[in-house]
């Protein structure tokens, strides 16, 4: 705008707003802070806050305030250019292992997991499974939207995937969701979750799970590529507790990212598995990302005619979850499909339906809008798993083998 | 199993960092090395509205031409009759530019807006930045929206000063927004 | 040839073990690993614009920016009250805290000379 401009925000941010500004270019930025929080405080308790002091630098929020847009400019603050920062070894060592570990521990390089060292004989196996070039750049990864951006090779991804402990036929499909962008560790306040659906021959072939458990700890491929992303978004995207992720509670699906395969064996006639759905050919393989906060099951019964799946959806949709963003994620057993399948021939048909059904007097707002359907799990329970998701984007799997 | 302190633990990692060599860069992705007229340079920009994601696409960015001093005036003055004439110690440049977009993932229907304040900025071989131009470029000019397949290209001008015979042009992806879009990238402005 | 095999298998054993165990370093010998950190950007230096010399007469935007927005009214009525000789608007910003709202950018920097942003909860 070029205009004099004072910030004002909430002591909780200090740390956030140091960061911000120092990696926007304004590491002089005149910050006012008041106690934390406004939201909810009824007007007399915030006027008390103002008519204090700031919390943080023990000055008159009001005079401070003032100065900040009347105070002439010291040289520091009128200083163009730019700045270069240090730069980024590509080894790290020698150490002894322990103390490796216990580095990237404390730094925050892992999600609290013991990792595995990636050595430069252990990176050098994980490149066998792609052609790519080790000094490719992937892409560019940040914790949200308005925080920087940090660039990513082939090699910096393969050693995120040793870390989590991928093998090399597991490589290309985290280079495919490496190079999508997509963090898993989205920085809001109200701690998002993500998804990662893998489609196509690949998931096959690196031996995915998407029968019995497939949401749960009981498969080598869906552990360590849904974990790989949390640690490349760590690593690769800047993600950093208190400064760039601030997630009040935090959110338990960010170990996995709620990783696993479509069961498209098992899907009703007509119904296209999902990468199908969204334009791409049947043979291709690709990754697919998703956002949204939770999962809520409904097991037994209850799902297996129209009506009463609608009874169940709205239910969800009552309790709030999702903050009624309207969106959906519905996960389907094979018995469940199977039997909307009699009534429904495509999944589009089934997912119109339902959004129709919601969109009757009395509906619950909020859900509905978007609706993706997805088949998994081991016929062992008629039941859904609905999470309050919405879907990002895709990206093909094969240009990474 | 020997344990040292943080701090000589970070003594010795710094030591450690300061032996390794990091990897060549190609051209045009710092002010050391920019890239001279007719390199393509090629990175990554992330581009869409939607809070939570933001999409990927390539994006290659070619300086085509510059022209400097007499004939950008005439060329500025050709565009607009009532343009104003630089101060006797400055000049203006004038960049010929070319961008291409391609998507890197689906759905790939975002555009990247061009010609945002501040976006192509002229710096100084010291490392300051000028100020923007106070004139309107030539046409075709370098600004709207570019989507994935698309190509565009178009003039920028720049004001600097006179004695400064190498300076530099930044194309800085996140200027005009709220939000950091790509890396910097770097141009020999002469 | 059995029966020597047979005495030596605990040997055998363990040194198929630890030829099989991938993380298994002696733990005082030194290793490198590759660095799994990202590159990170430069930084430009955005100025400051100029301040002004004083905010009598003057027209100050106070933007609130999504969550800070029960902020926002009692800075106005409160800066109003103790500083009548500056005229304080009151904006919001559309959307979120990530979207960009270049009408109220616009509009700020055609009707007013300064401005105060309230970010945070």
């Amino acid at each position: 705008m070029g205009l004099p401009t004072a910030p004002i925000s909430t002591q909780r941010f200090l740390e956030v707003a140091k960061t911000i500004t120092f990696k926007k270019g304004m590491p002089r930025q005149r910050m006012t802070y008041v106690p934390h929080p406004v939201s909810g405080r009824p007007p007399e308790v915030v006027r008390k806050y103002l008519e204090g002091n700031d919390p943080v630098s023990g000055k008159p929020i009001l005079e401070e305030l003032l100065a900040a847009l009347t105070r002439p400019l010291d040289d520091e603050e009128k200083k163009t250019g730019f700045v270069t920062r240090p730069p980024r070894p590509r080894l790290i060592g020698p150490h002894t292992p322990a103390n490796l570990e216990r580095m990237m521990v404390e730094n925050g390089w892992t999600d609290g997991l013991p990792v595995v060292l990636p050595t430069e004989a252990r990176v050098a196996a994980m490149l066998k499974g792609t052609r790519r070039a080790p000094g490719e750049i992937v892409g560019l990864m940040r914790p949200s939207p308005p925080h920087e951006g940090w660039e990513y090779t082939v090699e910096m991804v393969a050693a995120n995937a040793v870390m989590a402990g991928a093998r090399p036929e597991h490589l290309p499909v985290i280079l495919a969701l490496a190079s999508t962008g997509v963090t898993s560790l989205f920085s809001s306040t109200t701690s998002f979750a993500r998804m990662v659906l893998v489609s196509g021959p690949i998931a096959r072939e690196i031996k995915m799970n998407s029968g019995i458990g497939a949401l749960g700890p009981f498969n080598e491929a869906n552990a360590v590529i849904g974990r790989a992303w949390t640690l490349m978004s760590k690593n690769l995207g800047g993600s950093i507790a208190g400064e760039t992720y601030m997630g009040s509670q935090g959110n338990n699906l960010n170990y996995n990212n709620v990783c696993f395969a479509e069961n498209e064996a098992a899907l009703p006639a007509g119904w296209k598995p999902f990468h199908v759905q969204k334009g791409f050919k049947p043979e291709e393989s690709v990754v697919s990302t998703f956002t949204g906060w939770s999962l809520i099951n409904h097991a037994g019964a209850a799902a297996r005619n129209k009506e009463e799946f609608k009874r169940v959806i709205a239910g969800l949709s009552a309790s709030g979850m999702g903050m009624g963003v309207g969106q959906a994620v519905i996960l389907l057993d094979p018995i469940v499909a199977r039997d909307l399948g009699e009534s429904f021939d495509t999944k589009e048909k089934f997912g119109a339906w339902l959004i129709q059904s919601l969109a009757a007097p009395g509906r619950v707002p909020g859900m509905g809008a978007a609706m993706e359907i997805i088949v998994v799990g081991g016929e062992a329970n008629p039941c859904l798993t609905i999470g309050d998701f919405s879907y990002i984007s895709s990206a093909r799997v094969d240009p990474w083998r | 199993m020997t344990k040292i302190s943080i701090a000589s633990f970070s003594l010795a990692w710094c030591l450690s960092v300061a032996a390794a060599v990091p990897a060549a860069r190609a051209q045009g992705m710092s002010p050391s090395d920019p890239a001279p007229v007719g390199t393509t340079v090629s990175s990554e920009i992330h581009c869409g509205s939607n809070p939570v994601s933001l999409e990927p696409y390539d994006v290659k960015v070619t300086l085509l031409q510059v022209v400097r001093g007499r004939q950008a005036w005439e060329m500025l003055q050709a565009a607009d009759a009532a343009a104003r004439p630089a101060d006797p110690d400055s000049e203006y440049i004038l960049a010929r530019m070319r961008f291409e977009l391609r998507a890197k993932i689906a759905p790939g229907n975002k555009s990247f807006e061009l010609g945002s304040p501040m976006q192509l900025v002229a710096m100084s071989a010291d490392g300051r930045e000028y100020a923007a131009a106070p004139v309107t470029a030539p046409q075709p000019a370098l600004r709207g929206p570019l989507r994935a397949g698309e190509s565009r290209e178009g003039w920028v001008a720049f004001l600097v000063e006179k004695r400064d015979r190498h300076p530099l042009l930044a194309f800085d992806p996140a200027s005009g927004g709220a939000t950091l879009r790509g890396k910097i990238l770097w141009f020999q402005l002469y | 040839m059995t029966r020597r095999f047979g005495r030596a298998a605990p040997g055998w054993l363990l040194i198929a073990i630890m030829l099989q165990a991938p993380s298994a370093f002696p733990q005082e010998q030194k290793i490198s690993i590759v660095n799994p950190r990202g590159e990170l950007p430069a930084i430009r230096l955005v100025p400051m614009a100029p301040r002004l010399d004083t905010l009598e007469g003057k027209t100050v935007y106070l933007i609130a920016v999504s969550f800070a927005v029960p902020l926002m009214p009692e800075l106005q009525k409160l800066l109003s009250e103790r500083y009548p000789r500056t005229t304080w608007v009151l904006k919001e910003k559309a959307g979120s805290y990530f979207d960009d709202d270049p009408k109220l950018w616009a509009e700020a920097k055609e009707k007013s000379n300064a401005v105060i942003m309230g970010v945070g909860h």
